[in-house]
């Protein structure tokens, strides 16, 4: 398998290096390159055919994301893990468009984690779509669809058409516009932090998180409970009913 | 004399002129009737009160005030200064002017009965007891008169110099002077119209003279300033003279000496007025003065309240004199307490005095010094004791004052301790060993001595306890919710009274609780006497008779001097009152016995604003369908508080108070039908007239005007809608206001509140980073960089965290747990740690708390607990969701805080204690949480001491 390390700082390729050398030395030989810039990486990928790519997010001279530019659409079918420091919006945007990344310091178990799932094929099927979402949200710092991580891919919807997620156990039930529903295979809580500070959702209830766009009735009986377009109730947890009513208002 | 009054008189104008230019400054002594009624003349010199009303004789005429409105009446052609009011037995009105003139009024005008201007040009003395009228005008000549007819016989008492008259059943007395001499002479007007000399005599120096005639004996008052010498006379033979009383008023240019009753003289001056008690010769009222206004005549309206006619400021209503008003200067009082024989209190210079209920001798104590806090009289060993606002006093006062030795709002003796309460918790003491009960905020205790149970109002309602309970349970009057108390008392033979926050008053009938009565305001003081309770409000004092369910109400409209009450005090039949600046004495068996009944009559009926008669009431048509009822409602004993109802009776409605107006109730289109309307009048103390029935019948219309209806409910529905919207924008507008000024008020205490939290993590960052650096001496290359990893995971989740306010305690746990796994490579992996939910762990989970308020605990556990401990060490943090209580219990089975103490040099609990206490502080100022923190020492985990904290706070 073939693995490039993108990265200006030295130090930080020389850590991943060091922990893919640990791996190796347990698991078996792999082919190990190393960029410095954006430009030396297209080389590269375009020269080796890489299976997997560690991308530093932000360099000098450009972006992580920006070699969606600079690469033909056939040749981007490496999977590609982002790397970075604290950067609370950028996490965000990889949770958003369903991409793996690694965060700064480096675990050492987390690499392992990926270079066994590439080795176990389970690449990315293009992952052209989403870089252009990634970075459409890194420019705007702006969202406008979410990926929804589906057993055969990830499924962009946009975030306005979503009118509520309601969890159930670990899995997160999802109602679109559309009428579609979507079971996901994320607690609702990886979407309440995704989306709590959009302006336009409401958690009501430990187990409901809606769109206020598709509200059509507040009601006061039974301690209060909420109707949405979708004819769906959605009850008002008790120490929840003052911060509710505050939106609503 | 007579010229004399005449001079007098015109002085007082003068005075009165000249008083008008200066600013008026309000005047809180008094209400001014003026400004209630409408009675706009300053001057008024007489008042007399008969059935229909009550009468002013004024500078600008009579005035009639019916109980609702004032009505002028004057004779063109003569002057108009009114004075000397009388009643004859046929309802007349007699008075004179000042200018020799005598009139009556009957029926709504005024007759000249009697001219002697060109006798006289002055004023006139007359009295109807006797027959014929007596009258001694101007120029001393003595009239006589027949009420009925005129013209009357006259005779001269030219010899008279400067005399000064007065009357009883008998007949006309009088006291003449020479001028420039002490001899006086005492002489009497027989009804015959026959003077008889009775007396001379000497009086000491050459005074001003007033007299006062009683049944047996005449009262001369020798006056010179503010000083009079008093003396009596005797009216039989040999008329014997005696001095009585040498008294200092304080007043000055007396305008009369009224006889009020038996035992009661007025003293009506230029500089106010005095009561005097005849039979002790004592100055009766210390506080009414009126010191600004020239009071002209004194009349006592009802047992609760008096007018003064004065000279200035016409016509002011005064509280009885039962009421006693003590106070001292500017004195302020800042706190308080009774003792039985004493008050004690402390001013706003510091200064401690104590004041003897009895004589009412006002005694400065040996301290002068900071503000104390409540005071609590002690009487096992007759002491107060002081609640210490900051530096405490440590000496005791002439033995009468010590320091408590906590702090207290109110104190309550039970089983041989002193419970006090505060604003944390609930603490009680003997012998100076302080024990801690409840730590919950409190304030209202008291301690029902027969059933020997405590009472206590917690921040979290009301709780009782007895001697055999260990802990405090709720009072449950609505049986499923709390009971929140306003105030609460202890009867004296057993049982509580409660009035509690919906304004409900309540008294325990064994284990049930019965509703005595709804109320319209927040009491906080209740206190018993007889079948009265005296409930004090932030504005007046309720007497509500349990039997009669009548309430009186005390405020400043009818003598309580602020509205401020701070606190009661019932002895014997007196009620004391509190307020910043002084205390009353109320009388209350004199004052809430003989409450009397309104009077009502039906004067007239008007349709559509004409009157008709009353017996075309059986046949009105459907236009004459706006029916007025005229009343004649005399009642004013309490003022404003007095109101017309109504019911219909054929439809049972409700009694319907009428809005304002007491001498006209109005329906307004009515509808088609039979009307049977019963009206009263009723007294603000809620005694009722005797009931006016008033039956009408609006016949129906020959159309059903369906269009006219349908146009009318368009216009009503279009209105609501216009005033809801109204309403509802400005309710909107208003909200938003208050919103904004909320959030700037919470957020310069977030600001703190982050500020504080930034405090507390650099102490365990170095301290983690070391541990790692260990592994990477150490060589331990891939355990260091998880370990980092770990570390960097928890300052993300920091840092997150820092920007929020609240998290949910799954996030929290979270956070927890990754410090936690950072603490356990600290110990070398011998910690133990456990989190532990009771009850729906989902919904625990999903609550939300205050960012890094479980974690300083935690990590004070650990250090101060498990870090001094070999092996062994565990740890559990629990919740626990019942009631809207979340309580959160940090266990550790480490030394325990004793040994903590001992381990470390300093005093206090650990670095991070302040700062925990200002953070629980400024989240309770600002957020309804309540958070309490109660440490205790002990565990269930094993092997060890053990420490837990709990953390209780309110989740609604």
């Amino acid at each position: 398998m073939k693995i490039l390390i993108v990265d200006d700082e030295e130090r930080a390729r020389s850590l991943l290096r060091g922990i893919i050398e640990q791996y190796e030395s347990e698991n078996g030989k792999l082919e190990l390159f190393e960029a410095s810039n954006l430009n030396d990486a297209v080389k590269l990928i375009k020269k080796e055919q890489a299976d997997l790519v560690f991308m530093d997010i932000e360099m000098p001279g450009g972006k992580g994301t920006d070699i969606l530019n600079k690469l033909p659409e056939e040749e981007v079918s490496f999977h590609l893990v982002f790397t970075t420091a604290y950067q609370e919006f950028a996490l965000k945007a990889f949770e958003m468009n369903a991409f793996d990344y690694l965060l700064k310091p480096i675990r050492p178990q987390k690499v392992k984690e990926v270079i066994k799932k590439v080795e176990a094929d389970q690449k990315q099927e293009s992952i052209q779509e989403q870089l252009r979402l990634l970075h459409s949200s890194l420019m705007t710092k702006n969202f406008e669809k979410i990926g929804l991580p589906l057993a055969d891919g990830v499924e962009f919807v946009p975030i306005e058409d979503i009118i509520q997620l309601e969890a159930d156990g670990m899995y997160t039930k999802i109602a679109l516009k559309s009428g579609q529903k979507k079971v996901i295979s994320k607690p609702l809580k990886h979407f309440v932090e995704l989306l709590e500070e959009n302006k336009s959702f409401l958690k009501p209830h430990r187990s409901h998180f809606i769109n206020m766009r598709f509200l059509k009735q507040y009601s006061h009986k039974d301690g209060g409970y909420l109707v949405l377009d979708n004819d769906n109730i959605v009850p008002i947890a008790r120490n929840r009913k003052q911060e509710v009513l505050n939106r609503l208002s | 004399m007579l010229r004399h009054t005449t001079l007098l008189f015109t002085f007082i104008f003068l005075l009165c002129f000249s008083l008008k230019a200066e600013i008026q400054k309000p005047n809180y002594n008094a209400v001014s009737f003026n400004a209630v009624f409408g009675l706009q003349e300053k001057t008024i010199y007489d008042i007399l009160e008969i059935k229909s009303g009550l009468y002013f004789g004024s500078n600008s005429g009579l005035y009639h005030f019916n109980g609702d409105s004032i009505k002028n009446y004057k004779l063109q052609g003569y002057p108009i200064e009114y004075t000397n009011l009388k009643e004859d037995p046929k309802g007349r009105i007699w008075f004179s002017n000042f200018n020799g003139q005598i009139f009556y009024f009957e029926n709504g005008t005024i007759e000249l009965f009697l001219d002697r201007s060109e006798n006289t040009g002055a004023s006139i003395y007359y009295d109807l007891s006797y027959y014929p009228l007596m009258v001694i005008d101007g120029s001393e000549n003595l009239v006589y008169l027949d009420l009925d007819k005129t013209p009357a016989k006259t005779k001269t008492l030219e010899e008279k110099k400067f005399p000064q008259i007065g009357h009883n059943s008998n007949g006309i007395y009088g006291i003449s002077s020479e001028k420039n001499s002490t001899e006086h002479e005492l002489f009497f007007i027989k009804p015959n119209g026959e003077i008889e000399d009775l007396k001379r005599f000497d009086l000491p120096d050459q005074k001003k003279i007033e007299l006062v005639v009683e049944d047996d004996k005449a009262l001369i008052f020798n006056i010179f300033n503010e000083h009079i010498n008093i003396y009596q006379i005797r009216l039989d033979p040999p008329y014997s003279l005696q001095k009585v009383k040498s008294l200092t008023t304080g007043l000055t240019n007396y305008n009369l000496f009224q006889k009020v009753n038996d035992s009661t003289l007025a003293l009506l001056s230029k500089s106010g007025f005095k009561l005097i008690n005849t039979n002790n010769w004592k100055l009766v009222n210390q506080h009414f003065q009126l010191s600004r206004n020239s009071c002209s005549k004194y009349y006592q309206l009802d047992n609760r309240i008096s007018l003064i006619a004065t000279l200035n400021h016409g016509v002011k209503i005064i509280s009885n004199s039962t009421i006693q008003n003590i106070s001292w200067g500017d004195t302020e009082i800042q706190t308080f307490t009774f003792s039985h024989e004493k008050f004690f209190f402390q001013d706003q210079e510091g200064q401690l005095w104590e004041l003897d209920l009895e004589s009412l001798e006002l005694s400065k104590l040996d301290y002068k010094g900071s503000n104390l806090g409540p005071l609590y009289f002690d009487n096992t060993n007759s002491k107060v004791l002081a609640s210490f606002k900051r530096s405490p006093f440590s000496q005791e006062i002439e033995g009468k004052f010590g320091l408590s030795p906590i702090r207290f709002k109110r104190v309550a003796k039970a089983y041989g301790f002193y419970y006090a309460t505060y604003s944390h918790t609930l603490r009680r003491y003997k012998n100076d060993s302080v024990f801690t009960d409840r730590y919950k905020r409190c304030k209202l205790i008291d301690f029902d001595q027969k059933s020997q149970t405590l009472f206590v109002d917690f921040i979290d309602g009301l709780h009782y306890k007895t001697r055999a309970d260990e802990k405090f349970r709720p009072v449950k009057i609505n049986k499923t919710k709390g009971t929140y108390a306003h105030s609460i008392k202890a009867r004296i033979g057993g049982g509580m009274w409660i009035f509690d926050t919906n304004q409900d008053l309540y008294l325990q009938k064994g284990d049930t609780w019965e509703k005595v009565e709804s109320f319209e305001q927040d009491f906080h003081i209740i206190e018993e006497y007889g079948n009265t309770l005296i409930l004090a409000s932030d504005r007046e004092l309720c007497l509500f008779n349990k039997e009669t369910r009548q309430k009186s109400y005390l405020n400043q409209s009818n003598g309580l001097l602020s509205k401020e009450i701070l606190g009661l005090k019932l002895k014997d039949d007196q009620l004391w009152i509190v307020n910043p600046n002084g205390l009353q004495i109320l009388d209350l068996n004199k004052n809430f016995k003989n409450q009397s009944k309104p009077n009502l009559q039906i004067k007239e009926i008007q349709v559509n604003e004409t009157p008709i008669s009353f017996d075309r009431l059986e046949e009105l048509d459907h236009r004459e369908n706006s029916i007025s009822v005229v009343l004649n409602s005399y009642h004013i004993a309490s003022l404003g508080k007095d109101y017309i109802e109504y019911r219909f009776l054929n439809q049972e409605t409700d009694w319907t108070k009428s809005p304002g107006n007491l001498s006209k109730l109005d329906f307004q289109q009515l509808a088609p039908g039979n009307y049977q309307v019963e009206i009263r009048a009723c007294s603000g103390s809620g005694f009722c007239s005797d009931s006016q029935m008033l039956n009408f019948k609006i016949q129906e219309a020959w159309f059903k005007s369906t269009w006219f209806y349908l146009l009318l409910f368009i216009s009503l529905v279009a209105l609501a809608f216009i005033i809801s919207k109204i309403i509802i924008n400005r309710n909107l507008y208003l909200e938003k206001l208050e919103r904004e000024r909320e959030i700037a008020d919470k957020e310069r205490q977030i600001h703190k509140i982050k500020a504080l939290q930034a405090q507390m993590n650099p102490h365990f960052v170095f301290n983690a980073l070391n541990s790692i650096q260990d592994y990477i001496l150490s060589n331990q290359k891939e355990l260091a960089s998880e370990y980092l990893a770990d570390f960097a995971d928890l300052i993300r989740s920091y840092l997150k965290q820092s920007k929020k306010d609240f998290i949910e305690i799954e996030e929290e746990v979270k956070t927890l747990e990754e410090y936690l796994k950072l603490e356990k490579l600290r110990l070398g992996g011998d910690l133990d740690h456990e989190i532990i939910y009771y009850g729906d762990q989902e919904l625990i989970q999903s609550l939300k708390i205050p960012v890094m308020l479980i974690q300083p605990f935690v990590e004070n556990a650990i250090k101060h607990g498990l870090l001094a401990k070999k092996s062994g060490r565990k740890l559990r943090v629990e919740f626990n969701y019942v009631n809207q209580l979340l309580t959160i219990k940090i266990k550790d089975n480490g030394i325990g805080i004793k040994q903590a103490e001992k381990k470390k040099d300093s005093k206090g609990l650990s670095f991070g204690n302040k700062a925990i206490e200002d953070k629980i502080y400024l989240l309770n100022k600002n957020y309804d949480l309540n958070i309490q923190i109660k440490v205790e020492n002990e565990t269930d985990l094993g092997g060890g001491e053990g420490t837990t904290v709990i953390i209780e706070m309110l989740e609604t």
